[in-house]
């Protein structure tokens, strides 16, 4: 299943027919784990872990290995890649994005820190907890700039690695923190809400969409190749409606990502990206896409990054857009 | 692995080229409202200029598009409904102060709706069913675009766009502030509230028709643009067929004079502090072109005179203060000349006018006290008195205005049993 001139192929049929078996391996898996009595040693056993499915070539390691032979340990890179053993149950996650943008006279900067925990209740399954912020600070305002919170965001994650591929799958649910009460302050708060979804092209929008709640479901599925390089497929779909203020109506929100990590050298990952986000029907334009350019660097203290997002087309891009834009630096969670 | 590779990196570039292909826009050209991809072109122009980002859930509204003749059958359903109401002593009120004149007084209410015609006659809504482009509805949160077939040619075309502008930015203003606000204490609060929403949908207009006409305005010399389009208003006042119409058009070039002043300071960043910072008084527009901007008091005054003789409650009496602006317009309707009128007015600390009349609405009585910072110009009493019409008395910094339609003269008292 994972020999290396399968993998070689790399046809669309065939990764659709190997995403399968692998699918069906782990429900094989997840079954025998949740029946340990009644199993059956032969059927039920899962695949050992192997050079292959680490995604190292077989000319390094003999495969398969001698059943009393330690385990070979794999480049670094491709462990933190396919196998993200994490030493702790709790992890801390953080990104400030910020944008800006001057006229005379003035120059307004836009913060957003987004805060995230997660906490490991079974090596397959996170509870993660992600609330935003929004802070406009501009020299018109000073000593009086602009605070407003996000919605928090409580998703359930179960993932699973299994040779090259990584799933992870989730629902979770938004609380209507956002507000943006009718008011001489209104301006100001849409103008921190709007530009805080600007920063990051409408993903994941409703964290910062004012006094609307969402349901959101969210699929990944990561394919690494040997030597690192890896292709990652991100969708997320929620059904929003407005619960506060003068929100109001029920909307199905849809939004797809590409990623490709290129490593570069031990600790280095450069991840280029593309993601289109589908707008509420009442959008004049459906689709907002946007170009990610994030660099992640792997550290004993975790895995920082710090990426650009440009807005590509209408309305918050593109030559006659808003031309919006948004710098992303933070910490990554590792679970 | 090298196949790989570039696959990937063809996918990248692939989606990026299609990316960039379907976000090559035309610039702002001139185009038929009617059309959804003018609409939209317009929309983002607006959105540009405003400094914002965008609200995907509460973008461009519904945009309904109508014939002259439907909307000519709107304004005379209006006019209808708005004849039925019965009669107020505010109406009779607003005409023995010259602020209406018997033919427009249907229009008379400082607060009333947002139609703000200087009368209802067949040939108003002829006037406005004919040279309506657009106009939003907070109620319905929609546009409505009325079509001209037989108005034809580019400038026709380039007054529908900023019009259109115009109305675009109230669906913008309306998930920021209440459009729907009715809750004003005085008339000087409501037109203070108006000024800020039509003087913010004044300045973009003018912004959006500087980029299509190349007006030549810039960050730097928009106040001078300001102070131009209000001295246009400021000369024709005659022409305006009331004074509280007058007023009511004002409240436009005003508080687009005072986002000028702020977008001029510090540009989008700047409007929206100013925004929230908004006077809550019509004094605090009164900006002339030497920039002072006149102090906003308490607008507290001393009690008015009343006539003991009329009801002091219940339907046929009433209490407001008109403020500033109106107090300008008033002084114009006399006939006081534009610049002491502006420079009294900017004096203005605060009034209190009443309202009574008789329970069969006979007679209507009206006295309004205005105080000022420094005493009014003897020409200003002068002006007022002219006629014989009002009786006129300065008392150090502040003038008693009284009034009646009795053909008896009312016996006025101080009485502070008077409301």
């Amino acid at each position: 299943m994972h020999s290396r001139t399968r993998r070689g192929s790399s046809g669309l049929a065939g990764s659709c027919s190997e995403l399968l078996a692998v699918l069906l391996s782990l429900t094989a898996s997840r079954l025998s784990h949740a029946q340990p009595a009644e199993r059956d040693p032969q059927a039920a056993n899962p695949a050992p872990t192997t050079a292959a499915s680490l995604g190292i070539a077989p000319n390094d390691y003999p495969y398969p290995p001698a059943l009393d032979a330690p385990a070979p340990a794999p480049p670094a890179i491709a462990l933190a890649k396919a196998v993200p053993v994490a030493s702790t149950r709790l992890s801390y996650g953080a990104v400030l994005s910020s944008s800006g943008e001057s006229e005379t006279g003035s120059t307004s900067v836009v913060l957003s820190p987004l805060l995230e925990g997660a906490y490991a209740v079974h090596p397959n399954v996170l509870l993660d907890l992600a609330w935003g912020f929004g802070w406009l600070v501009d020299n018109q305002g000073l000593g009086e700039s602009t605070f407003r919170a996000g919605n928090p965001q409580f998703t359930s994650y179960f993932h699973a690695d299994t040779g090259p591929w990584r799933f992870r799958a989730g629902v979770g649910v938004t609380a209507p923190l956002a507000h943006v009460p009718l008011s001489p302050d209104g301006r100001l708060y849409n103008f921190l809400y709007n530009q805080t979804m600007a920063m990051w092209g409408m993903w994941n929008l409703w964290l910062w969409s004012p006094d609307r709640m969402a349901l959101p479901s969210m699929f990944r599925v990561s394919y690494t190749l040997s030597g690192g390089l890896a292709f990652s497929f991100e969708e997320a779909s929620a059904v929003v409606f407005g619960v506060r203020g003068n929100a109001t109506g029920t909307e199905s929100l849809q939004q797809v990502a590409l990623e490709v990590e290129f490593p570069i050298g031990q600790s280095f990952v450069l991840r280029p990206r593309f993601q289109t986000v589908l707008m509420p029907s009442t959008s004049v334009n459906r689709f907002q896409s946007s170009a990610v350019l994030r660099g992640t660097l792997q550290t004993k203290a975790g895995r920082f990054f710090a990426g650009l997002l440009i807005n590509l087309d209408e309305p918050l891009g593109g030559a006659a857009g808003l031309e919006r834009w948004g710098f992303h630096l933070g910490k990554e969670i590792e679970l | 692995m090298r196949r790989e590779h570039r696959f990937a990196v063809s996918c990248l570039g692939l989606s990026l080229l299609a990316s960039g292909i379907a976000c090559s826009q035309p610039k702002l050209a001139v185009c038929d409202i009617t059309q959804r991809a003018c609409q939209q072109a317009v929309y983002y122009h607006d959105l540009s200029l405003r400094g914002d980002a965008y609200d995907p859930f509460d973008g461009l509204p519904p945009v309904t598009v109508i014939t002259e003749n439907e909307y000519r059958a709107q304004l005379e359903q209006a006019a209808a409904t708005a004849a039925q109401s019965g009669p107020s002593p505010w109406d009779e009120a607003m005409v023995l102060l010259h602020f209406t004149t018997n033919n427009s007084s249907a229009s008379a209410s400082a607060d009333g709706g947002t139609n703000n015609d200087g009368g209802t006659g067949n040939a108003t809504i002829d006037d406005e069913a004919t040279h309506t482009y657009a106009f939003y509805d907070s109620t319905q949160k929609n546009v409505t675009i009325i079509s001209h077939p037989s108005q034809t040619g580019s400038e026709v075309e380039e007054n529908a766009m900023i019009t259109l502008a115009h109305e675009l930015i109230h669906s913008l203003q309306d998930v920021e502030l209440n459009l729907q606000k009715s809750d004003f204490q005085t008339s000087d609060q409501y037109f203070a509230y108006d000024s800020i929403i039509e003087g913010d949908a004044r300045f973009y207009e003018t912004l959006f028709a500087n980029d299509l006409l190349d007006l030549g305005y810039t960050q730097s010399n928009i106040i001078q643009a300001a102070d131009s389009a209000l001295n246009d208003y400021y000369t024709s006042l005659g022409d305006f067929q009331s004074s509280m119409f007058a007023a009511r058009a004002l409240v436009y070039p005003l508080g687009a004079k005072y986002e000028a002043t702020a977008y001029h300071s510090g540009g989008n960043a700047a409007v929206r502090h100013g925004y929230a910072k908004e006077p809550h008084q019509m004094v605090g527009f009164l900006v002339g072109p030497d920039g002072r901007v006149p102090t906003v008091t308490s607008g507290e005054v001393s009690p008015v005179p009343c006539v003991s003789s009329l009801p002091t409650s219940g339907d046929t009496t009433g209490a407001d203060q008109f403020g500033a602006l109106l107090f300008y317009t008033f002084l114009r309707g006399w006939g006081v000349a534009h610049d002491v009128a502006f420079a009294t007015a900017q004096t203005w600390t605060g009034d209190f006018l009443l309202v009574q009349a008789s329970a069969d609405y006979a007679t209507t009585a009206v006295a309004w006290r205005i105080e000022f910072s420094a005493p009014p110009p003897t020409v200003i009493v002068q002006a007022l008195s002219a006629t014989g019409e009002l009786k006129v008395s300065a008392s150090g910094q502040a003038l008693v205005i009284t009034v009646s339609d009795s053909a008896t003269p009312l016996a006025w008292t101080a009485d502070p049993a008077c409301p």
